[in-house]
């Protein structure tokens, strides 16, 4: 009997206790509205240039974003210049600002966009300001390691590379600082069907939802050390050598603000202290037309630093040279995991990127 | 039956005469006019005493002239005439009575000890004397009723003298309105012997009784501390009160008795899921219940962020929710007020209680320094939960470290009936760490006195005061966002109340408060060399609320009782203090900041007028009506974005911006009890406006900012609901089980287009089961069971991308929608103490299953990036299985 009371104690003591996450199915709210997504920016860099997106709002009974019918993109500065955008693609328009097109981007100068869609419906931005910043020192890379769990439940410790800066702040020039990761990398691949190797270079969105932000109104430091840019996974992508490109971008005040909400939303974890979320800010307002269309988006300025770096393929170990397969083949593609074909993969070219350097 | 009485009265009357008759007097009364008059020149002209209350303008309408003649006779020619009596006592003295009260009012019994004929018998206790009896013939008698082993108050206990009863207060005290007489007087209470005395009441006076213990042990029954038809008798609406017994034989979670969360099992009680600290009360905000422990505000009731509450129930006399209307001596809070009574010492003799839990432990001592007038009471508490955290398979949560303690002591002086000084201090801490990444930590230091005089018949006075601190902090420990964010609220209170009883049935209470707050609302420094979070300190925020206040409960008729009092806050913002300017000061911005202006003195007042009242009128022997109306504002509001406030919320006082919330609660209920008051059920429905209320925009920034009105936004609330009850309280099976419909909503410009959307806390369905089964005294079985609507919540309802490709989520109006319901089931069983009441060493076990159905209720909802840019839903359960629990309790006597 002692023994029975000692399992039960040891039983209720040990049982397992911690919080759960579930899948969960919502009911959504029956009326809601469509709504229209007006996303741009304006870049000023070397090779300057604005892009405005305009599509329908993704609400799952969908499967893809679909481009609003749009009429016409303007672009206007504070003088009031104004500058129609080309239609790139179904919802997508943009214009390189160089010295030839009615608006240069320059530091200090304020833009805004007017969008008109189907019906006559307009909608217009404010006005931003492009701010500036200081280049970074150093762009380096350094071991981290991450904790990840198994598919079989286990724990374990492995080791990544994070892309890392110092730089030089100053929140006189800007509110706020804003990077991306791009990474563009070589492979040679092995064509099954007895055609000739080639070398394909392959651009990859590095930080493709991530925000990597840093808000300069809400610090007086004077220098940034060992500055997380973006965690990668050592894999292929090294073997013939691989190339980061580091935009900096400075943002405005109201700028600064937007990123800030949605840094918020990236890192809700839905825990007992999270902030509740809400909407994203909008700095888009219709001014002409029917009002049946909640409005969502923003458009913003910035100038860019771009700092590229070469990943040494001594970094990782050697991987295989996957790429997708064409046309599925299996045999030996996709069972012994070669390039067949590198030009099966998302923006590949076989042209070589004029920063590239062996 | 009348004419009985006047034979005996006409029979003492004999008595008396012939006793005075050897005392002839002889008086002039030519040209009075006042009776008053006449009976004072007989005072002066007989060696007997003459008591009279007689009005100076009734009139003398007797003769002019008392020419020897006995004191009767001459009292009986100068009465005649008048609606006056007379009857002797003991043979110096005579009393002039209003006929119609001698004729109606007076028994055999009172005669007899006003003549002396009586029998002076050794075991009847004689309590005043005939010169502090009023005009009237009515005595007033107090006193207070202790445990004989303890000396503690016994709160409830039924007081009866002949056919008049009342019940014992919070003190033990009881107050009774009784015509001089011989009575049979008796005590009763559950768990107690019941106390009969003889006793001759002669006048105005105390009579202090101690009540053995029953010989089946008291802790083993279900006090209810109050009597069988109190939810029919009493003024007050929605009053919730429960015995420590009741919960701590509640299933609790990780074995943790929880004095706060065991009020979620009363109708229009909610909270919005585990690990929230406080509670809802009719749909009200978590910082609107003011938190009572004794004399002291507790600004934060909570350990383990939530998971548990700060009181240590070994040291709480009896839990006690205003949940309608908030009785005028208490103020500064919206919706509810919860009285947490402190124990007194034993002054008897020693004694160690102590409980053994799978996260904590608890010891209590208590004990005379002088026997019967001094004694202490002391209690500890304190986690050990890393064990489990270490056990855990998540090397997250092995980093993790969790601990908490809070500590009481208390000393109780009673030099005699008239003086009760009592002092007390408590203190407790958390500190919680999460994988070394970040943490929290709070802190309470309080300390407290309380002093009771019995300054007059009928009268009673409690001069308390308290002083208290509170600080908490949240941590980041890594990065360059490390940094710790203190925040903390100080106050100073006085207060007075004066209690006056003239009459049976009627109750006044008069007093004032002043409170004096010292708020840090924001304080951030940085950690490690990494951080460039930069160093910011707040001006600390000052105010005073000042208060006074009148109650007044009366009987107007046989079956109408009302409580009805006035309260008048008033509030200063004190200086010196940096204030913001804006262009548009009815809705400041961050960019329509003017300027800024150094500002001492009085910055904002704000002073109000607010009724409380409530009514009781009684149908039948079974049945009553009640309703309920209360004006209430708060001049301190917590400031938090999450669907509940944090231990480390900040404090925020009313400023020239941020206006006191104000709110009118009106309450009516039907109460009917059946089978001899065995079964209770009411039904009660309320409403609730408010007419200053304030949400946050949406990304607010919250922490160290000192324009935090920027963040706000103004508008109204309301609440409204019906909650139906059935409970039974006695026998073997016992429990009750409450629906309650609610419905909570706001209105304020910048939220969801301006137009009315629920709180976070409006969950319009709740039903509450308790069961529970005593086969005997020692065993219980508990079951609770708890379904309620889903809360509501706000969540994507599409997305788009940036045009970098960052995934953003539309979120829909703040709270459109609901998380699923939330249903829990809990089991108990309690062995109790040994039936043998002089066991030196006895021991308690609670086995307890909490959530037993392993239902994963969700907490809140979130989402994670998908494949093909959708997202999957997720909900967070913060209990995700059945948990069970064992606690020990043990008593050393």
């Amino acid at each position: 009997m002692k023994n029975h009371i000692v399992k039960l104690l040891l039983l209720l003591i040990i049982l397992p206790w911690f919080g759960c996450v579930d899948d969960i199915d919502l009911v959504l709210p029956k009326d809601r509205t469509d709504g229209v997504v007006i996303e741009g920016r304006l870049i000023e860099s070397e090779n300057s240039f604005v892009e405005v997106y305009v599509t329908k709002v993704f609400d799952f009974t969908t499967d893809s974003r679909v481009p609003v019918r749009t009429n016409s993109v303007t672009l206007i500065d504070e003088e009031g210049t104004r500058m129609e955008l080309r239609m790139a693609a179904q919802g997508y328009f943009t214009a390189a600002l160089d010295e030839n097109s009615p608006i240069q981007a320059k530091v200090g100068q304020s833009y805004k966009i007017e969008v008109v869609i189907f019906g006559g419906r307009t909608y217009e931005s404010d006005f931003d300001i492009i701010t500036e910043s200081v280049a970074p020192d150093e762009v380096y890379f350094q071991t981290v390691k991450q904790i990840i769990q198994e598919r079989d439940g286990d724990y374990r410790e492995v080791e990544r590379l994070q892309l890392t800066a110092d730089l030089p702040l100053d929140n006189t020039l800007s509110d706020g600082l804003l990077w991306e990761v791009m990474s563009t990398y070589k492979i040679t691949d092995t064509p099954s069907d007895g055609t000739p190797s080639k070398v394909c270079y392959i651009d990859r969105n590095v930080s493709r939802n991530e925000v990597t932000y840093f808000n300069l109104a809400e610090s007086e430091a004077s220098y940034l050390s060992e500055w997380p840019l973006a965690v990668v996974t050592p894999d292929h992508t090294f073997n013939e050598g691989i190339f980061f490109s580091v935009s900096q971008y400075a943002l405005s005040e109201a700028a600064t603000r937007y990123w800030s909400q949605i840094n918020t939303i990236k890192n809700y974890s839905g825990n007992l202290f999270d902030d509740p979320l809400g909407l994203v800010s909008s700095n888009i307002t219709q001014t002409k037309g029917e009002t049946d269309l909640d409005i969502f988006g923003y458009f913003y300025t910035a100038s860019e630093q771009l700092v590229r770096i070469k990943a040494d393929p001594e970094l990782v170990p050697d991987r295989d040279p996957y790429c997708p397969a064409p046309r599925m083949v299996m045999r030996p593609c996709m069972q012994e995991r070669v390039c067949c074909d590198c030009l099966s993969e998302n923006n590949s070219t076989t042209e070589k990127p004029n920063f590239w350097i062996e | 039956m009348m004419n009985k009485i006047l034979s005996i009265c006409a029979l003492i009357l004999y008595w008396g005469a012939t006793l005075h008759a050897q005392n002839n007097v002889s008086l002039n009364l030519a040209g009075e006019e006042s009776l008053a008059r006449a009976m004072d020149k007989l005072d002066e002209a007989t060696p007997f005493t003459i008591f009279h209350n007689i009005d100076a303008t009734y009139p003398y309408q007797g003769p002019s002239t008392i020419d020897d003649l006995p004191l009767a006779d001459a009292l009986e020619q100068m009465l005649a005439k008048s609606r006056y009596g007379f009857i002797p006592y003991r043979g110096y003295a005579w009393s002039i009575v209003e006929k119609e009260i001698l004729e109606k009012s007076y028994s055999k019994n009172y005669y007899e000890i006003l003549s002396g004929s009586e029998e002076e018998d050794e075991n009847t206790i004689a309590i005043g004397d005939i010169g502090s009896l009023s005009a009237s013939g009515i005595a007033s008698i107090n006193g207070v009723i202790t445990d004989e082993q303890t000396g503690e108050a016994v709160i409830g206990a039924t007081v009866s003298i002949g056919d008049i009863g009342t019940t014992t207060d919070i003190d033990g005290r009881y107050e009774l309105q009784v015509p001089s007489g011989s009575y049979d007087m008796v005590v009763a209470f559950i768990g107690y012997q019941d106390v009969l005395k003889s006793v001759e009441v002669k006048g105005n006076g105390s009579l202090d009784l101690p009540m053995p213990k029953s010989a089946i042990e008291l802790e083993t029954v279900t006090i209810s501390g109050r009597s069988a038809d109190a939810n029919l008798e009493s003024v007050e609406i929605g009053v919730q009160t429960l015995s420590v017994k009741t919960i701590e034989k509640l299933p609790t979670f990780m074995g943790e008795v929880d004095v706060v969360k065991s009020f979620l099992l009363q109708p229009g009680v909610s909270s919005i899921g585990e690990g929230s600290s406080g509670i809802n009360v009719r749909g009200g905000n978590v910082d609107q219940n003011l938190i009572m422990q004794d004399e002291s505000f507790i600004f934060n009731a909570s350990h383990a962020l939530g998971f548990f509450s700060t009181f240590n129930s070994n040291l709480i006399s009896s839990v006690n929710l205003y949940k309608a209307n908030i009785p005028a001596q208490y103020g500064g809070r919206l919706v509810s007020v919860m009285e947490v009574n402190m124990r007194d010492g034993n002054f008897q003799k020693f004694k160690i209680k102590g409980g053994l839990g799978p996260i904590s432990s608890k010891v209590s001592l208590e004990g005379p320094i002088i026997k019967d007038k001094v004694s202490f009471i002391g209690g500890f508490r304190s986690s050990y939960s890393d064990w489990l955290l270490q056990a855990m398979p998540q090397p997250e949560l092995k980093n993790s470290s969790s601990f908490f303690y809070d500590a009481n002591l208390k000393l109780t002086i009673k030099p005699n009936a008239k003086h009760n000084l009592s002092m007390s201090a408590y203190s407790s801490q958390d500190d919680f760490v999460y994988n070394d990444d970040f943490g929290f930590d709070y802190t309470t230091k309080m300390a407290e006195f309380s002093y009771g005089l019995i300054i007059g018949k009928n009268i009673t006075s409690k001069l308390s005061g308290a002083i208290s601190q509170y600080e908490s902090a949240q941590k980041e420990f890594r990065g360059v966002d490390a940094a710790r964010i203190r925040t903390g609220v100080d106050y100073i209170k006085l207060k007075e109340n004066i209690k006056y009883v003239p009459s049976e049935g009627t109750e006044i209470n008069v007093g004032g408060s002043i409170v004096q707050y010292d708020i840090l609302p924001g304080d951030r420094e940085p950690i490690g060399d990494a951080s460039l979070v930069s160093s910011k300190t707040l001006e600390n925020e000052k105010g005073r609320e000042m208060a006074v206040y009148a109650n007044a409960k009366l009987q107007l008729t046989d079956g109408l009782d009302i409580s009805a009092g006035v309260r008048v806050p008033y509030f200063q913002q004190l200086g010196p203090k940096t204030e913001y300017q804006y262009s548009d000061e009815t809705r400041p911005t961050v960019d329509g900041i003017i300027g800024t202006e150094l500002k001492d003195g009085t910055l904002a007042t704000y002073s109000f007028i607010e009724p409380r009242g409530s009514a009781r009128l009684k149908l039948t022997e079974e049945s009553s009506l009640k309703a309920g109306y209360s004006r209430t504002s708060q001049f301190i509001n917590q400031i938090f974005n999450a669907d509940s406030p944090t231990p480390t919320s900040q404090w925020q006082l009313s400023n020239r911006y941020i206006k006191p919330p104000r709110s009118h609660n009106a309450s009516f209920g039907y109460f009917r009890n059946f089978d001899d008051n065995l079964w209770e059920t009411s039904i009660e429905v309320y409403g609730r406006e408010i007419d200053q209320l304030f949400d946050f925009k949406d990304f607010p920034s919250l922490l160290v900012n000192e324009h935090i009105e920027t963040e706000l936004l103004e508008g109204e609330g309301r609440s409204y609901g019906a909650e139906l009850s059935i409970k039974k309280s006695k026998g073997k099976i016992n429990g009750w089980l409450s629906y309650t419909y609610s419905k909570t909503e706001r209105k304020i410009e910048g939220i969801n287009k301006g137009n009315w959307y629920p709180s976070s806390f409006d969950k319009r369905h709740d039903v509450s089961l308790l069961f529970n089964y005593n086969p005997n005294q020692r065993n219980t079985l508990t079951c609770n069971l708890n379904f309620s609507t889903g809360r509501p919540t706000t969540a994507p309802v599409g997305s788009y991308n940036s045009v970098n490709g960052v995934f953003i989520p539309v979120f829909s109006e703040r709270n459109a929608l609901r998380i699923p319901n939330y249903m829990r089931l809990d089991l108990s069983y309690t062995l109790g103490n040994g039936y043998k009441v002089n066991q030196k060493f006895k021991t308690s076990w609670t086995i307890a299953v909490y959530n037993v159905l392993g239902r994963r209720n969700p907490y809140s909802i979130f989402y994670e990036r998908a494949t093909f840019d959708r997202f999957d839903t997720k909900k967070f359960s913060v209990v995700g299985s059945a948990f069970p629990s064992i606690t020990i309790n043990f008593e050393l006597l």
